[in-house]
Protein backbone atom coordinates (compact mmCIF):
# COMPACT_ATOMS: atom_id res chain seq x y z
CA UNK A 1 0.00 0.00 0.00
CA UNK A 2 1.44 3.36 -0.93
CA UNK A 3 1.75 6.27 1.48
CA UNK A 4 -1.40 8.36 0.66
CA UNK A 5 -3.62 5.25 0.72
CA UNK A 6 -2.09 4.19 4.00
CA UNK A 7 -2.79 7.59 5.50
CA UNK A 8 -6.40 7.59 4.21
CA UNK A 9 -6.97 4.17 5.73
CA UNK A 10 -5.58 5.36 9.06
CA UNK A 11 -7.88 8.39 8.99
CA UNK A 12 -10.95 6.29 8.19
CA UNK A 13 -10.18 3.88 11.01
CA UNK A 14 -9.79 6.76 13.46
CA UNK A 15 -13.07 8.33 12.33
CA UNK A 16 -14.85 4.97 12.60
CA UNK A 17 -13.50 4.51 16.12
CA UNK A 18 -14.76 7.96 17.08
CA UNK A 19 -18.25 7.23 15.71
CA UNK A 20 -18.44 3.91 17.58
CA UNK A 21 -17.34 5.46 20.84
CA UNK A 22 -19.71 8.41 20.58
CA UNK A 23 -22.54 5.98 19.74
CA UNK A 24 -21.71 3.93 22.81
CA UNK A 25 -21.62 7.06 24.96
CA UNK A 26 -24.96 8.19 23.61
CA UNK A 27 -26.52 4.78 24.36
CA UNK A 28 -25.10 4.82 27.86
CA UNK A 29 -26.40 8.32 28.38
CA UNK A 30 -29.88 7.35 27.12
CA UNK A 31 -29.98 4.42 29.50
CA UNK A 32 -28.92 6.71 32.30
CA UNK A 33 -31.60 9.24 31.39
CA UNK A 34 -34.32 6.58 31.24
CA UNK A 35 -33.40 5.27 34.63
CA UNK A 36 -33.31 8.79 36.04
CA UNK A 37 -36.72 9.61 34.52
CA UNK A 38 -38.15 6.97 36.75
CA UNK A 39 -36.33 8.27 39.82
CA UNK A 40 -36.85 11.03 42.41
CA UNK A 41 -36.99 14.89 41.87
CA UNK A 42 -33.38 15.22 43.16
CA UNK A 43 -32.38 12.92 40.39
CA UNK A 44 -34.29 15.15 37.95
CA UNK A 45 -32.00 18.03 38.89
CA UNK A 46 -29.01 15.83 38.24
CA UNK A 47 -30.50 14.92 34.87
CA UNK A 48 -30.85 18.59 33.96
CA UNK A 49 -27.27 19.15 35.05
CA UNK A 50 -26.16 16.32 32.79
CA UNK A 51 -28.12 17.79 29.88
CA UNK A 52 -26.57 21.24 30.23
CA UNK A 53 -23.05 19.82 30.47
CA UNK A 54 -23.54 17.24 27.78
CA UNK A 55 -21.80 19.20 25.03
CA UNK A 56 -18.87 20.06 27.25
CA UNK A 57 -18.38 16.48 28.35
CA UNK A 58 -18.63 15.21 24.80
CA UNK A 59 -16.03 17.72 23.62
CA UNK A 60 -13.72 16.72 26.44
CA UNK A 61 -14.11 13.08 25.57
CA UNK A 62 -13.49 13.73 21.86
CA UNK A 63 -10.32 15.63 22.74
CA UNK A 64 -9.12 12.71 24.78
CA UNK A 65 -9.91 10.30 21.96
CA UNK A 66 -8.06 12.50 19.47
CA UNK A 67 -5.06 12.58 21.80
CA UNK A 68 -5.10 8.77 22.09
CA UNK A 69 -5.28 8.56 18.29
CA UNK A 70 -2.37 10.95 17.87
CA UNK A 71 -0.26 9.00 20.33
CA UNK A 72 -0.98 5.79 18.48
CA UNK A 73 -0.16 7.43 15.15
CA UNK A 74 3.09 8.81 16.54
CA UNK A 75 4.28 5.43 17.76
CA UNK A 76 3.45 3.72 14.48
CA UNK A 77 4.48 6.39 11.93
CA UNK A 78 7.27 8.10 13.87
CA UNK A 79 9.73 5.20 13.90
CA UNK A 80 9.71 5.14 10.08
CA UNK A 81 10.16 8.91 9.91
CA UNK A 82 12.85 8.82 12.58
CA UNK A 83 14.76 6.22 10.63
CA UNK A 84 14.83 8.58 7.63
CA UNK A 85 15.74 11.54 9.84
CA UNK A 86 18.62 9.69 11.46
CA UNK A 87 19.88 8.53 8.08
CA UNK A 88 19.67 12.08 6.70
CA UNK A 89 21.48 13.45 9.74
CA UNK A 90 24.20 10.85 9.30
CA UNK A 91 24.70 11.80 5.66
CA UNK A 92 24.73 15.49 6.59
CA UNK A 93 27.35 14.89 9.30
CA UNK A 94 29.61 12.99 6.94
CA UNK A 95 29.12 15.71 4.29
CA UNK A 96 29.91 18.50 6.70
CA UNK A 97 32.93 16.74 8.15
CA UNK A 98 34.30 16.31 4.67
CA UNK A 99 33.43 19.90 3.81
CA UNK A 100 35.12 21.22 6.96
CA UNK A 101 38.12 19.07 6.37
CA UNK A 102 38.46 20.32 2.83
CA UNK A 103 37.27 23.81 3.72
CA UNK A 104 40.49 24.66 5.53
CA UNK A 105 43.03 23.77 2.89
CA UNK A 106 43.43 21.83 -0.29
CA UNK A 107 46.58 19.97 -1.15
CA UNK A 108 48.55 20.77 -4.28
CA UNK A 109 50.62 17.89 -5.58
CA UNK A 110 53.92 18.70 -7.22
CA UNK A 111 55.39 16.40 -9.84
CA UNK A 112 58.93 16.03 -11.04
CA UNK A 113 60.03 14.40 -14.24
CA UNK A 114 61.82 11.13 -13.75
CA UNK A 115 64.20 10.09 -16.53
CA UNK A 116 65.70 6.61 -16.79
CA UNK A 117 68.46 5.97 -19.31
CA UNK A 118 68.02 2.61 -21.05
CA UNK A 119 70.92 2.99 -23.46
CA UNK A 120 68.95 3.07 -26.69
CA UNK A 121 66.28 5.26 -25.20
CA UNK A 122 65.44 7.23 -22.06
CA UNK A 123 62.14 6.59 -20.36
CA UNK A 124 60.52 9.69 -18.93
CA UNK A 125 57.66 9.80 -16.47
CA UNK A 126 56.19 11.99 -13.81
CA UNK A 127 56.65 11.24 -10.15
CA UNK A 128 54.99 13.01 -7.29
CA UNK A 129 57.47 14.93 -5.19
CA UNK A 130 56.07 14.43 -1.70
CA UNK A 131 58.48 16.93 -0.20
CA UNK A 132 57.14 19.67 -2.43
CA UNK A 133 53.46 19.02 -1.73
CA UNK A 134 51.85 22.08 -0.15
CA UNK A 135 48.51 23.17 1.23
CA UNK A 136 46.47 26.11 -0.03
CA UNK A 137 43.62 27.70 1.95
CA UNK A 138 40.35 26.53 0.45
CA UNK A 139 39.10 30.13 0.18
CA UNK A 140 41.98 31.06 -2.10
CA UNK A 141 40.63 31.51 -5.62
CA UNK A 142 43.70 32.96 -7.30
CA UNK A 143 45.53 31.18 -10.07
CA UNK A 144 48.93 31.32 -8.32
CA UNK A 145 50.03 30.75 -4.74
CA UNK A 146 53.33 30.95 -2.78
CA UNK A 147 54.50 27.49 -1.80
CA UNK A 148 56.79 28.99 0.82
CA UNK A 149 55.49 30.99 3.76
CA UNK A 150 57.99 31.66 6.59
CA UNK A 151 57.41 29.78 9.83
CA UNK A 152 55.11 31.43 12.34
CA UNK A 153 52.87 33.18 9.83
CA UNK A 154 49.21 32.21 9.94
CA UNK A 155 46.44 33.16 7.54
CA UNK A 156 44.32 36.04 8.81
CA UNK A 157 42.42 37.06 5.69
CA UNK A 158 41.67 35.72 2.23
CA UNK A 159 39.84 37.85 -0.35
CA UNK A 160 38.66 37.60 -3.91
CA UNK A 161 37.72 41.05 -5.21
CA UNK A 162 35.46 40.05 -8.12
CA UNK A 163 38.20 38.04 -9.77
CA UNK A 164 40.26 41.21 -10.30
CA UNK A 165 42.40 41.19 -7.16
CA UNK A 166 43.10 38.16 -4.98
CA UNK A 167 44.84 38.76 -1.71
CA UNK A 168 45.85 36.73 1.29
CA UNK A 169 47.27 38.14 4.52
CA UNK A 170 49.34 36.28 7.10
CA UNK A 171 50.32 37.47 10.56
CA UNK A 172 52.94 36.23 13.01
CA UNK A 173 53.14 36.46 16.80
CA UNK A 174 54.88 39.85 16.58
CA UNK A 175 51.88 41.24 14.66
CA UNK A 176 53.97 41.45 11.49
CA UNK A 177 52.13 40.94 8.24
CA UNK A 178 52.91 39.15 5.04
CA UNK A 179 50.58 39.88 2.12
CA UNK A 180 50.45 38.13 -1.23
CA UNK A 181 48.47 39.87 -3.97
CA UNK A 182 47.57 38.55 -7.39
CA UNK A 183 46.10 41.10 -9.79
CA UNK A 184 44.69 40.88 -13.29
CA UNK A 185 45.36 43.24 -16.18
CA UNK A 186 42.32 45.30 -15.08
CA UNK A 187 44.28 46.48 -12.05
CA UNK A 188 46.83 49.22 -11.47
CA UNK A 189 48.79 49.73 -8.26
CA UNK A 190 50.98 52.29 -6.56
CA UNK A 191 53.69 50.60 -4.52
CA UNK A 192 55.60 52.28 -1.74
CA UNK A 193 59.09 53.09 -3.01
CA UNK A 194 59.37 56.43 -1.25
CA UNK A 195 62.86 56.82 0.24
CA UNK A 196 63.29 53.10 -0.29
CA UNK A 197 66.22 51.14 -1.64
CA UNK A 198 64.86 50.00 -4.99
CA UNK A 199 66.45 47.56 -7.38
CA UNK A 200 65.42 45.12 -10.11
CA UNK A 201 65.99 41.41 -10.28
CA UNK A 202 64.46 38.38 -11.99
CA UNK A 203 61.75 36.03 -10.83
CA UNK A 204 60.93 33.08 -13.07
CA UNK A 205 62.51 34.92 -15.98
CA UNK A 206 60.48 38.08 -15.47
CA UNK A 207 61.68 41.46 -14.23
CA UNK A 208 60.88 42.00 -10.59
CA UNK A 209 61.07 45.23 -8.62
CA UNK A 210 62.27 45.05 -5.02
CA UNK A 211 61.62 47.93 -2.64
CA UNK A 212 63.30 47.72 0.75
CA UNK A 213 62.52 50.03 3.64
CA UNK A 214 63.19 49.75 7.33
CA UNK A 215 59.63 48.68 8.07
CA UNK A 216 58.47 47.08 4.84
CA UNK A 217 59.83 45.06 1.93
CA UNK A 218 57.87 44.73 -1.31
CA UNK A 219 58.55 42.55 -4.32
CA UNK A 220 56.44 43.13 -7.43
CA UNK A 221 56.61 41.24 -10.71
CA UNK A 222 54.44 39.73 -13.40
CA UNK A 223 53.88 36.33 -14.92
CA UNK A 224 51.86 36.23 -18.13
CA UNK A 225 48.80 38.43 -17.56
CA UNK A 226 49.08 38.58 -13.77
CA UNK A 227 50.83 41.10 -11.55
CA UNK A 228 52.01 39.93 -8.13
CA UNK A 229 53.12 41.69 -4.99
CA UNK A 230 54.64 40.22 -1.87
CA UNK A 231 54.54 42.73 0.97
CA UNK A 232 56.32 41.83 4.22
CA UNK A 233 56.64 43.97 7.33
CA UNK A 234 60.26 44.74 8.15
CA UNK A 235 63.53 44.86 6.27
CA UNK A 236 63.34 41.24 5.18
CA UNK A 237 64.60 41.25 1.64
CA UNK A 238 65.70 37.63 1.48
CA UNK A 239 62.52 36.29 3.04
CA UNK A 240 60.30 38.36 0.73
CA UNK A 241 62.26 37.22 -2.33
CA UNK A 242 62.05 33.61 -1.22
CA UNK A 243 58.26 33.89 -0.92
CA UNK A 244 58.06 35.59 -4.33
CA UNK A 245 60.22 32.94 -6.00
CA UNK A 246 58.06 30.19 -4.52
CA UNK A 247 54.91 31.47 -6.24
CA UNK A 248 53.63 28.87 -8.66
CA UNK A 249 50.57 28.28 -10.78
CA UNK A 250 48.09 26.01 -9.05
CA UNK A 251 45.21 26.06 -11.54
CA UNK B 1 84.14 98.48 11.44
CA UNK B 2 82.44 98.17 8.05
CA UNK B 3 84.14 94.83 7.56
CA UNK B 4 82.89 93.63 10.92
CA UNK B 5 79.29 94.60 10.12
CA UNK B 6 79.57 92.92 6.71
CA UNK B 7 80.88 89.68 8.25
CA UNK B 8 78.16 89.74 10.93
CA UNK B 9 75.44 90.29 8.33
CA UNK B 10 76.81 87.54 6.13
CA UNK B 11 76.90 85.15 9.09
CA UNK B 12 73.31 86.06 9.97
CA UNK B 13 72.18 85.49 6.40
CA UNK B 14 73.90 82.11 6.30
CA UNK B 15 72.29 81.07 9.57
CA UNK B 16 68.85 82.08 8.32
CA UNK B 17 69.34 80.16 5.09
CA UNK B 18 70.33 77.01 6.98
CA UNK B 19 67.42 77.44 9.37
CA UNK B 20 64.89 77.93 6.53
CA UNK B 21 66.11 74.93 4.59
CA UNK B 22 65.94 72.75 7.70
CA UNK B 23 62.39 73.94 8.33
CA UNK B 24 61.43 73.25 4.72
CA UNK B 25 62.80 69.72 5.03
CA UNK B 26 60.60 69.15 8.07
CA UNK B 27 57.57 70.19 6.03
CA UNK B 28 58.10 67.68 3.22
CA UNK B 29 55.23 65.29 3.52
CA UNK B 30 55.93 61.62 3.01
CA UNK B 31 53.03 59.88 1.34
CA UNK B 32 54.00 56.31 2.04
CA UNK B 33 55.02 55.86 5.62
CA UNK B 34 51.96 53.79 6.52
CA UNK B 35 50.66 52.74 3.11
CA UNK B 36 52.39 49.82 1.45
CA UNK B 37 50.35 49.83 -1.73
CA UNK B 38 47.04 50.95 -3.19
CA UNK B 39 45.25 49.31 -6.13
CA UNK B 40 42.28 50.11 -8.33
CA UNK B 41 40.61 47.75 -10.80
CA UNK B 42 37.89 48.12 -13.40
CA UNK B 43 36.34 45.78 -15.93
CA UNK B 44 33.15 46.24 -17.93
CA UNK B 45 31.10 43.43 -19.36
CA UNK B 46 27.51 43.31 -20.59
CA UNK B 47 26.69 46.78 -19.31
CA UNK B 48 28.01 46.07 -15.82
CA UNK B 49 31.13 47.70 -14.45
CA UNK B 50 32.99 45.72 -11.81
CA UNK B 51 35.09 47.93 -9.57
CA UNK B 52 37.61 46.90 -6.92
CA UNK B 53 40.01 48.74 -4.69
CA UNK B 54 42.38 47.84 -1.92
CA UNK B 55 44.90 49.49 0.39
CA UNK B 56 47.63 47.53 2.15
CA UNK B 57 49.13 49.20 5.18
CA UNK B 58 51.68 48.75 7.95
CA UNK B 59 50.99 46.96 11.17
CA UNK B 60 49.08 49.13 13.66
CA UNK B 61 47.49 51.34 11.01
CA UNK B 62 43.88 51.84 10.07
CA UNK B 63 42.31 53.30 6.96
CA UNK B 64 39.12 54.66 5.51
CA UNK B 65 38.79 54.07 1.79
CA UNK B 66 36.56 55.62 -0.86
CA UNK B 67 36.05 54.07 -4.26
CA UNK B 68 34.44 56.09 -7.06
CA UNK B 69 33.28 54.96 -10.46
CA UNK B 70 33.76 57.86 -12.83
CA UNK B 71 32.38 58.49 -16.31
CA UNK B 72 34.00 60.83 -18.80
CA UNK B 73 31.48 63.37 -20.02
CA UNK B 74 32.57 66.37 -22.13
CA UNK B 75 36.20 65.65 -21.29
CA UNK B 76 35.49 65.79 -17.56
CA UNK B 77 35.41 62.91 -15.09
CA UNK B 78 32.06 62.73 -13.33
CA UNK B 79 31.47 60.42 -10.38
CA UNK B 80 28.47 58.15 -10.95
CA UNK B 81 28.87 55.90 -7.91
CA UNK B 82 30.70 56.16 -4.60
CA UNK B 83 31.36 53.46 -2.03
CA UNK B 84 33.26 53.68 1.24
CA UNK B 85 34.70 51.32 3.79
CA UNK B 86 37.16 51.36 6.64
CA UNK B 87 39.24 48.87 8.54
CA UNK B 88 42.49 48.00 10.21
CA UNK B 89 45.80 46.63 8.94
CA UNK B 90 46.79 44.69 6.97
CA UNK B 91 44.25 45.59 4.24
CA UNK B 92 40.98 47.33 3.51
CA UNK B 93 39.18 46.53 0.31
CA UNK B 94 35.98 46.97 -1.65
CA UNK B 95 34.41 45.34 -4.66
CA UNK B 96 31.18 46.57 -6.25
CA UNK B 97 29.25 46.51 -9.51
CA UNK B 98 27.24 49.18 -11.28
CA UNK B 99 25.26 49.27 -14.50
CA UNK B 100 26.80 51.65 -17.04
CA UNK B 101 25.72 53.23 -20.31
CA UNK B 102 27.33 52.65 -23.67
CA UNK B 103 29.42 55.26 -25.48
CA UNK B 104 31.51 56.50 -22.56
CA UNK B 105 34.90 55.99 -20.95
CA UNK B 106 35.07 54.90 -17.33
CA UNK B 107 37.63 54.63 -14.57
CA UNK B 108 37.76 53.76 -10.89
CA UNK B 109 39.30 56.22 -8.47
CA UNK B 110 40.39 54.83 -5.12
CA UNK B 111 41.53 57.11 -2.32
CA UNK B 112 42.06 56.64 1.37
CA UNK B 113 43.20 58.11 4.64
CA UNK B 114 45.69 55.92 6.42
CA UNK B 115 46.71 56.69 9.98
CA UNK B 116 48.10 55.33 13.18
CA UNK B 117 48.75 56.77 16.63
CA UNK B 118 52.29 57.96 15.89
CA UNK B 119 52.45 59.20 12.29
CA UNK B 120 50.50 61.97 10.55
CA UNK B 121 47.66 60.67 8.38
CA UNK B 122 48.45 60.14 4.72
CA UNK B 123 46.09 60.18 1.76
CA UNK B 124 47.12 57.84 -1.05
CA UNK B 125 45.06 57.54 -4.22
CA UNK B 126 45.06 55.52 -7.42
CA UNK B 127 43.05 55.37 -10.63
CA UNK B 128 42.36 52.19 -12.54
CA UNK B 129 43.02 51.68 -16.24
CA UNK B 130 40.47 53.59 -18.33
CA UNK B 131 37.90 51.38 -20.05
CA UNK B 132 35.71 52.42 -22.95
CA UNK B 133 32.32 50.84 -23.34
Amino acid sequence: MNKPEYQDDQKLRAEYQKVLISKAIREMRDEEVNSLMESSPEDQHYLEFLETNREKRLKKMMCRLRWIGLKKQFFTVAPRTMRFAVAALGILCIGLTTAFASNETFRVRVFSMFAEDHGQYTAVSLQEDEQKVFDVPAEWEGMYYPTYIPDGFDVVNVENLSGQIFLISFENQNSEYLIFKEMTEDTESNIDTENAQVYYTEIHGNTAMVSVKEDVTIVAWNEKDRIFAVIVDGEVEEGALEVAKSVMRIK
Amino acid sequence: MKKLVFVALTMLLLLMTVSFSAHAEDDIQLYYTLTSDISAALSISGGTATCSGTISMRSGSSASMTMKLQQKVDNKWTTIATWTTSGKAPTVSLSKTKNVSKGYSYRVYVSGTVKNDAEPAETPSKTSPIKSY
